[in-house]
Order: structure tokens, then sequence, then C-alpha cells
């Protein structure tokens, strides 16, 4: 079975991993380095609460970019003040205490790293360096949360071990466009270093983060690969929006899979939606082991994240496996009379417990799905200089909307753990018939595209 | 001629037509340019736009759920018939705002709409809060 795997990016999504009636609707836990380099105490309760297996990405990656990404503007916007940019505390954490070396030097120096921080001028790997990031990233993952406990803490928690992941990930750096083969070179001798240092202990996993453009290049990256001989992959292809996928690149994306399939024993996709879920499928020989993404986000992630604009009340259509500002799946089940009776509702939209627990409380199911939309009205001044009025979430609604998500994403594992993949396709279809017709076309024209590129993958 | 010169002219001209209109009126997580109430009770949602009509028919088709009439505004000129079919085929009305800053009858009139009741109801109560 496919594992399904959620990052954990904040603590506030807290309530949705714990709890009994939420244990089994998730597998594992991905951390990101930063979190539980800044909070190593907090995520190791965490940990010891979920009883998950668990994973850190120590995001080695993150340092490769102009590190204006890695910065906040402390500036003091009310009294007028200029940007004013500082690197975030927990990013000079991660950096200087935890990964050191190189990482460290990209505070001190202020400039992203480079190739030529790990090769020499004749493109020889410095084997020092390698062996000292692959020493500290290593160390990072395997000791950051159980080194700040105290005796209190350790008593708390009871099983140590529990508190170790189930494999480490060795430094990497993301292919995109410039330099990637050097990238390439670098990430295949630190993968060798760490599997040396700590193979006995754990499984060494690879980080496969790459641009769509990159998978043109599959040979010369597959053949790269197949030297390292990975335990484990986890891929992440930048921007990777599964919705908005032509049939040729879905293509490529299978046979990029299938070639690394034949590599390693486990390849998880770091950032992947439904379309990634069929692909772990045991008839077309589970290209894919697991699949991760976050709390109601998270199925595709730019490696360069653009952020901004306020937040909109959301709803995971699940007969479309895509999450719609809430307006446009109203604009979908309403005209269609999916909000009449509750055995309708049930049939179209959702048999959720969310749901259920929405329409008992709220006496309807029109009333019921209205709460995913609720707002209250904030004012923003726009760039331009005009003031707009526009909704903002509820807390009601945006705890609701992640819970529905939570329920429907675990269905999505589940059926593709227990239907045929025909029988998976064919609802694919049905979906696209049943949206599409009434204008829907823009939210669920991906649907006919995957079953056509699917189709013939048997 | 600015967007802002197109709603005064617009708000105008409703109210001239007896209507109880409010602007920047929150409605689906979006701003509505115009919310009004004419004579007999129905609710309408302006979009205003000086250019780009085919950027407005899409942000004006989400307004369906929750007005009775859904129009696009622009100053009064030659709209492309392929625009005019777009407009007519997303059940959307247009207005023209004349050169001497009359509101025109519509140029086209919207299709049949059957909002959600509850939606329609909130966005009636904030045009009664915003006019």
């Amino acid at each position: 079975m496919g594992k399904h795997i959620y990052h954990y990016n904040t603590h506030a999504e807290k309530r949705y991993f714990l709890g009994p009636e939420h244990h089994d609707y998730y597998d594992m836990i991905a951390l990101n380095g930063n979190i539980v380099s800044h909070t190593p105490t907090g995520i190791a309760g965490f940990i010891a609460t979920a009883a998950k297996d668990f994973y850190i990405d120590p995001q080695t990656h993150a340092f490769q970019h102009a590190t204006i990404h890695l910065k906040r503007d402390v500036s003091d916007k009310e009294a007028g003040e200029a940007p004013s940019y500082e690197f975030k505390p927990s990013i000079l954490k991660l950096a200087t205490e935890r990964l050191k070396g190189p990482f460290a030097d990209v505070i001190k120096y202020n400039r992203p790293l480079r190739p030529t921080d790990f090769l020499d001028s004749d493109s020889n790997v410095r084997n020092s360096v390698i062996e000292m990031i692959c020493q500290s990233i290593a160390l990072f993952q395997l000791d950051t949360m159980t080194v700040e406990l105290d005796d209190e803490d350790k008593a708390l928690i009871k099983d140590i071990s529990s508190l170790n992941p189930n494999f480490l990930i060795a430094p990497y750096f993301c292919l995109s466009t410039h330099r990637w083969r050097e990238w390439l070179k670098i990430n295949a001798a630190c993968y060798k270093r760490t599997q040396d240092l700590f193979g006995k202990d754990l499984p060494i996993y690879l980080g496969l983060l790459l641009s769509k453009e990159r998978l043109n290049d599959r040979d010369e990256i597959i053949k790269a690969i197949s030297e390292m001989k990975p335990q484990g992959i986890l891929l992440w292809i930048d921007e990777h929006i599964e919705e908005e996928l032509q049939i040729g690149e879905i293509q490529r994306y299978v046979e990029f899979l299938r070639a690394l399939r034949g590599l390693t024993a486990t390849i998880y996709n770091s950032h992947g939606g439904y379309l990634s879920i069929l692909l772990c499928h045991k008839e077309i020989g589970g290209l894919l082991d697991g699949v991760a993404h976050a709390m109601n986000y998270g199925e595709h992630r730019a490696l360069i994240p653009i952020g901004g604009g306020l937040p909109m009340a959301q709803f995971y259509l699940l007969s479309v496996h895509s999450r719609l500002r809430w307006g446009d799946a109203a604009s979908i089940v309403h005209p269609k009379g999916w909000l009449g009776a509750i055995e309708t509702y049930r049939e179209h939209v959702c048999t959720c417990s969310q749901c259920m627990e929405l329409i008992k409380k709220a006496g309807s199911v029109e009333r019921a799905f209205d709460i995913y939309g609720r707002s209250q009205p904030v004012t923003i001044t726009r760039r331009t200089g005009v003031i707009v009025t526009l909704d903002y979430p509820t807390r009601e609604a945006k705890q609701a909307a992640t819970r529905h998500y939570f329920y429907n994403k675990a269905k999505e594992f589940r059926d593709v753990e227990e239907k045929d993949f025909a029988a998976l396709l064919g609802q694919l279809g049905e979906g696209y018939d049943s949206i599409a017709e009434d204008g829907g076309e823009d939210f669920a024209g991906h649907l006919r595209t995957w079953h056509e590129a699917l189709r013939g993958i048997v | 001629m600015t967007e802002r010169a197109l709603v005064e002219a617009v708000v105008k001209g409703l109210q001239d037509k007896g209507f109880m209109v409010a602007t920047e009126v929150p409605n689906f997580y979006r701003s509505a340019d115009i919310g009004a109430l004419d004579k007999v009770g129905n609710i309408w949602v302006v979009e205003c736009k000086v250019s780009n009509i085919g950027r407005a028919i899409e942000q004006s088709k989400i307004h369906r759920l929750s007005a009775d009439k859904v129009f696009i505004a622009t100053f009064a000129k030659k709209t492309k018939e392929g625009t005019l079919r777009r407009i007519r085929e997303a059940g959307i009305g247009l207005l023209y705002v004349m050169r001497d800053g009359y509101l025109s009858d519509p140029i086209e009139e919207p299709g049949d709409n059957n909002p959600w009741d509850l939606a329609r109801e909130r966005l009636l109560h904030r045009i009664m809060e915003r006019r």
C-alpha cells in the first residue's frame, strides 16, 4: 500500500495528527529541518505522542538560492521604515548550530552555496567538505531531538528510541536550470559518503529535487543514480502541479518513475496529489511507494515559494480530486442540486465525518456546506492605494475544511489500495463527465487528461 | 478614463434609477465593484472594467451564485462579437457608460439566474450594511 505521508510544518497543525480518531488516517510524518532545529523538545514530545514513522528533511537545498529567501523583513512598516531584511532566527540556528560548515558560511558571508564550495578547480569533489557535511547533517537528524531533552522530558517520553527517524536523508541540492550536472555530482558524493558512514545504522535516502525540465535529462540522471544504488528516494519536482500537467508531461513523469523504480526499493513523492497516489497502485507496479503533502495544502510546492495574498476558504472536492476555492466548489455543487437531500450530498459530494457532523449541527446540507465558507470581512489597502474589504475565513471554516481534507485524502489512499486500477480510471472519466457538462471544465479538465494519460499504462 | 470614474458613473446611473447602491462589496472571497438593489428587490452585481473584459467575465461568474443579475460595465465602445458571445454564454449582462457619463440600458440582458438562497441573503445583508 502507498504510504500516506503528512508534512508537519507548524505546531498549530498538531491537533490533526494526534488523537485516536486520526491515528489510522495516515502512515508517516515528514518533519522539516527548520522546525526540528528551532523547537526540538516540542517536536520530540509530538513525535513520541504521535507514535508514527517519521523522517527529517534537512533542507540543505534551501541554502543554494539567493539568501533573501532565508530572511524576513524586520522593518517597522507602521513607522514607514524601508524594508530591512535579517536571516530568520530558525534558519540562523539551523545553519550555524546544526548543519554548520558551508551552511554557516551562507549566513556569515550572506551569499548562497555554490558548486565551488564542494568542488575544486578541476571539478573534483572536495572530500573533506563532503565528509564534514555528511557527518553534521546525519547527526542533526539523529540527535537534535534527544540531546536537548532534560531528565524530566526523558521520563515523560519513556521510549527514547521512538525519536529515531526511519531513515536518514543525505545532503542534497536542487538540479535546476544552472550547473545541475555539478550539483548532481555533489549529491552523488554526499549520498555515497553518508551511506559509508551511517548506512549500517539506518537506511539512507537520496533527496532528488529537480525542476520539470530536468525530466528531459532522464538518462543522464538515472545513470548517476544507478551508480549511487540508493536505498530510497525522496522525490520533489519543483512546482509540479498535477492538475495543470498535459498528457505528454504525465507520460514523461511516469517514464521517469519507471526508470527510478529499477534502481531502489522505495520512492516517495514529497509533494503529490491524487495523480501520484494513483501511481502507487499495485497493478501498475507501484511506481511510487508513498506520497506526501501537508494539511490542506502542499500537493505541489515551488522550490522558492511565492507568498502573499489573503487566505481563501478552500474545499476539497473529492470528485475532482482537487482543492477548490470554496466559492468555486459552491458554483459546482449548488446548481447541480447536490446541496439538497443528505443522500444526494453523500452520493455526489462527500460522506466524511466532518461533513456529517456539520450537517447534523447545522440542520441542513446547505447550511453545513456554508460553514466551510464562513468569513469575516477585513479591510486592506491595495498597492494601488485602493481600500477594499474582502472575506477572511473564520477559524471554524479553516478547521472544518482541514478535517474534511484529512478524511478525503485518507479515502483516496484507501481506494487506491482496495479498488481495481481500471475502476479508478473509470471514476476519473465519470467525474469529468459529471462536472464538466455544466461549465465545470475549468475545474474538472485535468480528470480527462489524467484518464487519457494513464489508460495505456497497465 | 479610469476605473474609478467608471464606478462613479455606474453608481450615479443606478442611483438615478432608484437603486440602493454599495461599492466594494465582499462576496465569495472577492470584492464586487458594485452591489445594488433595484426597486423590486432584485440584487445586481456590477463589475466595472475599462479594458480586459475577458478577465471581468471570469471574475463575474462567481457572483451569479448570490446575485439575481450580474453585469459587466464598461465605457461605450464597439465590443467584439466574440466577447459579446462569451458574456452571453456566461449568463452575464453588459452595461455601457456613455460619453456624456450616462448609464445605458442593458446592451445585453443577463441570463436567467437561480442564486443560492443562503449566499443571496448574505450578499443582501452586505449591500444594506455598506450602502
